[in-house]
């Protein structure tokens, strides 16, 4: 395909061979700069404790194990916290999207009696945020201390996604709408077979940054979940690396935590991966949908 | 604190601390066994198998015998004992504490969570030996304490047993101060104490220092009396010639043997005399202690009192760091390292000395051990750094952390009592059938025998027990099954340390300034002195430093400490 582009292209159009290369090395470098981290945590999740105390972390670990690995999924607790993680995700980003698109789409027609109103309050929580302890007090008194309801509910509705996708919305050519208007659909029935289809784009980049919001739930999960089952991957992750960075008591020799930073790295790696896994799918809205609403029309 | 009941607390508690304690746990242990061999039908665990108790003559038999040969009683109040091989199992408690009820706990984590309680045998157990419900909410590690502590107190939802960590959490003492916890001092002073055999065998120093302006609030969760230590390499110390340093001098030419002479023999100069975390550099002990400069606070004749910046123990100390920094024997990564890094630096052979707490010394000698057998860690017991003059050892208060009863539950005595049963029950001393079951679960299914006799607890065993009840343990004490010869040094490292200790006067005072303030003030000190130490600022600028914080609460500070200290 380069080649077909540049044969139409006129003598001193095409880019020189030395202009390419240094282009070429620069990339080059730059990308290497970048993933350099990555491999660099890679490398030492795979270290022994004997390279760790040799003070060779290096890109290859000289005596590779996989003996972090193993220390972190022991036990079944990751397990149970990638199930946590999981309904968060799923259930969440759903019942997320559910109401933003509902609510977005609402504040987006014309004529609509309170919109302006109920527009400024949620423009007015962006301002105002409540202190820890008086939004734990609501999460009690509503009793979804304990559940992972209190990581979904409250914060169910970001204000920044909601004037994104509600931007969005109003983009839509109001023609469109009252077309189908005419041919007797309501409301729900134009969100669900006309705005929605058109806002795929959209919707994937809000969609994404719910999933992750919840993928990334530490703190909140901290605080209102006292039963340990319900930890979502992130709070389970803290703890193991907690756990490896105690020093042994002379009683509890009954195994040895690995090195902590084999330990640490173990434990990113193993965060990383399920939404390293999904990314690659979901990129091409991702791309489309960052630049949503920025350019009217 | 008031005068009299300080010495009513030393003497009872003094009588406890000599060695006819031996006689009391022999003469406490009961004939019959606490715990019934337990096989439920539904229940796939192995049976709970009968704990041989020893007879108590025996006990006290063996306890004659091992006297000086592989039993060290305490030579001085704080010291623990130490010893070489285990006691013979002995009964501690003699019925169940609990009543039948449920105990809502509130402690800290550090650790991925328990088996859940259907599927956790020795959850299941301990509830059967306490006779109660044991349900436990964590906080995950320090760093979430001290927002999961104010969530609580806010909500009003407190449990029966509450960890309490002032030094995690500042605003504690705000809470209790306020009346939030039940004041247990008549619970816990003079003979009521000896209700809980457990309780009265800690260390007189501990419940006073876990008094809050005269009022026992908690029970302290025992610790030691040990503060940061310097760990160094005794055979590095060998090679360089310096093996045994007196004085500043002396430990000048160790650390430059250390940095300069190669010590590791390894002919590159890849080591470095001593590393430390940038962020204690303020109050590094070593050199507190070598120049004598008081801990923290120091009271004056006439009752003020003066912080250690102001006193001239302390310029001298930073003028010494300083000619050390100068001369290149600090490990550079320290201006960048966390104490864990330094730590891992000894370990890795970089760094010739480190300060840590005093626990760590077994640590460290059994992880240089792996990477270098002939590697030989030791304490350095700090030494006067010009003749003539004293050197101290800071000391720290004993404890780490307190457990406290809610004054909503505390309102009812009988309850405060089967808690504080309970509380003695978790305080079993090392070698009891409590602390055994306790620290090593059940036999067979959370610990195995592994070699040279000694149980060592299995990956069921640690994610059965995890930190179930860490709000409580018993006495410090030393034993080392892995290195038992060690117990004897370190109980002498130890004696040595505390015979020149110093406490902090003011560790158990509220000053309200202090607790807005301490945070900011405490950076503001170790950015200026790391400047000086580092060169950058002259030693003068510790004039300016001083008058610093004296504007920006250091006065108030220490004005509201010498009121609470006379009231």
């Amino acid at each position: 395909m380069e080649r077909q582009v540049y044969t139409d292209m006129v003598r001193w159009d095409k880019p020189s061979f030395l202009g390419q290369s240094i282009l070429y090395l620069t990339m080059l470098i730059l990308a290497v700069v970048m993933l350099f981290p990555f491999l660099y945590v890679l490398a030492v999740s795979f270290s022994s404790s004997r390279d760790v105390a040799d003070g060779r972390l290096i890109i290859f670990p000289a005596h590779p194990t996989l003996a972090a690995y193993s220390w972190v999924l022991q036990g079944g607790q990751f397990l149970q916290g990638l199930e946590n993680s999981f309904f968060l995700v799923g259930i969440g980003t759903a019942f997320n999207m559910l109401m933003t698109t509902t609510m977005a789409y609402a504040l987006s027609r014309r004529g609509v009696p309170g919109n302006k109103f109920v527009l400024w309050a949620v423009l007015l929580t962006l301002l105002i945020a409540p202190g820890i302890i008086t939004k734990y007090l609501v999460v009690k008194q509503f009793g979804l201390l304990n559940t992972l309801w209190a990581l979904i509910i409250p914060g169910a509705i970001l204000p920044f996604n909601l004037v994104v996708l509600r931007q969005f919305f109003l983009s839509i050519p109001e023609e469109l709408i009252d077309s189908a208007k005419l041919d007797g659909a309501n409301d729900l029935q134009i969100l669900r077979s006309i705005v929605l289809p058109l806002s795929k784009a959209a919707l994937a980049a809000i969609a994404l940054f719910y999933a992750v919001g919840h993928w990334n739930s530490f703190f909140d999960a901290t605080i209102y979940l006292n039963n340990p089952q319900l930890y979502p991957v992130s709070v389970i992750l803290r703890l193991l690396v907690l756990q490896g960075g105690q020093s042994m008591t002379e009683t509890l020799t009954g195994q040895t935590a690995p090195p902590d930073q084999t330990v640490q790295m173990a434990v990113v790696v193993l965060a990383i991966v399920p939404i390293l896994l999904i990314y690659p799918f979901l990129q091409k809205y991702f791309t489309k949908g960052v630049l949503t609403g920025s350019i009217k029309g | 604190m008031s005068e009299e009941s300080s010495t009513k607390i030393e003497r009872d508690a003094h009588n406890i601390q000599s060695r006819r304690q031996f006689m009391r746990i022999a003469t406490l242990t009961a004939g019959s066994a606490l715990l019934a061999a337990c096989g439920e039908s539904q229940n796939p665990a192995p049976p709970v198998p009968q704990i041989p108790t020893v007879a108590p003559d025996a006990v006290t038999a063996t306890a004659q015998a091992s006297l000086g040969k592989t039993y060290f009683p305490s030579p001085a109040p704080g010291v623990p004992e130490a010893f070489t091989l285990p006691l013979p199992t002995f009964q501690s408690v003699t019925s169940a504490p609990g009543r039948g009820g449920t105990v809502n706990v509130f402690s800290i984590t550090y650790a991925a969570p328990e088996t859940p309680k259907n599927m956790n045998h020795y959850w299941q157990e301990l509830e059967k030996r306490l006779n109660v419900t044991w349900n436990v909410t964590y906080a995950v590690g320090n760093a979430n304490y001290s927002e999961k502590v104010a969530t609580l107190l806010a909500s009003g939802d407190l449990p029966d047993l509450f960890r309490l960590n002032t030094g995690i959490a500042p605003s504690l003492l705000q809470a209790i101060q306020q009346g939030a916890f039940t004041d247990l001092t008549p619970y816990l002073t003079g003979s009521a104490l000896n209700e809980y055999p457990n309780l009265a065998r800690f260390p007189a120093l501990l419940w006073q220092n876990v008094a809050i302006n005269g009022k026992i609030y908690g029970v302290p969760r025992p610790f030691g009396f040990t503060g940061g230590t310097l760990l160094y390499r005794k055979d590095w110390a060998q090679k360089v010639g310096v093996p045994n340093p007196k004085n500043a001098n002396d430990f000048f030419k160790l650390m430059q043997g250390f940095t300069k002479g190669d010590p590791d023999g390894n002919k590159s100069a890849d080591t470095w005399g001593m590393g430390f975390a940038a962020t204690g550099i303020a109050t590094h002990p070593f050199f507190m202690n070598m120049f004598n400069v008081p801990n923290q606070w120091r009271v004056e004749t006439n009752g003020s009192l003066t912080y250690f910046l102001q006193t001239n123990e302390y310029k001298a100390a930073v003028a010494f760091m300083t000619k050390m920094f100068a001369a290149g024997l600090f490990y550079p990564n320290s201006l960048t390292y966390t104490g864990l890094q330094i730590k891992q630096a000894f370990t890795a052979g970089k760094i010739g000395s480190f300060n840590d707490g005093f626990s760590t010394l077994y640590d460290q000698r059994t992880k240089i051990k792996t990477l270098n057998p002939n590697a030989d860690v030791g304490i350095l017991v700090p030494f006067a750094a010009n003749p003539g003059g004293k050197a101290n050892y800071w000391t720290s208060r004993g404890f780490l952390g307190f457990t406290g009863i809610p004054s909503s539950v505390g309102s009812n005595a009988d309850r405060v009592k089967e808690l504080l049963h309970i509380l003695d029950y978790l305080a079993a001393p090392t070698f009891s059938l409590e602390a055994n079951f306790l620290t090593l679960g059940i036999d067979g299914w959370d610990n195995k025998m592994g070699s040279q006799g000694v149980k060592a607890l299995t990956p069921t065993g640690t994610n059965e027990i995890g930190n179930l009840t860490n709000l409580m343990s018993g006495p410090l004490v030393y034993y080392y099954p892995s290195e038992p010869p060690l117990a004897p040094v370190a109980q002498e490292y130890t004696r040595r340390l505390l015979a020149i200790g110093v406490y902090n006067p003011v560790d158990s005072l509220v000053s309200p300034t202090a607790m807005k303030q301490q945070a900011t003030l405490d950076t503001l000190i170790n950015d200026r002195i790391l400047r000086i130490v580092r060169g950058i600022d002259p030693q003068s600028a510790l004039n300016d430093l001083i008058k610093q914080w004296m504007a920006q609460g250091g006065t108030q500070i220490a004005h509201e400490y010498a009121q609470a200290l006379h009231r």
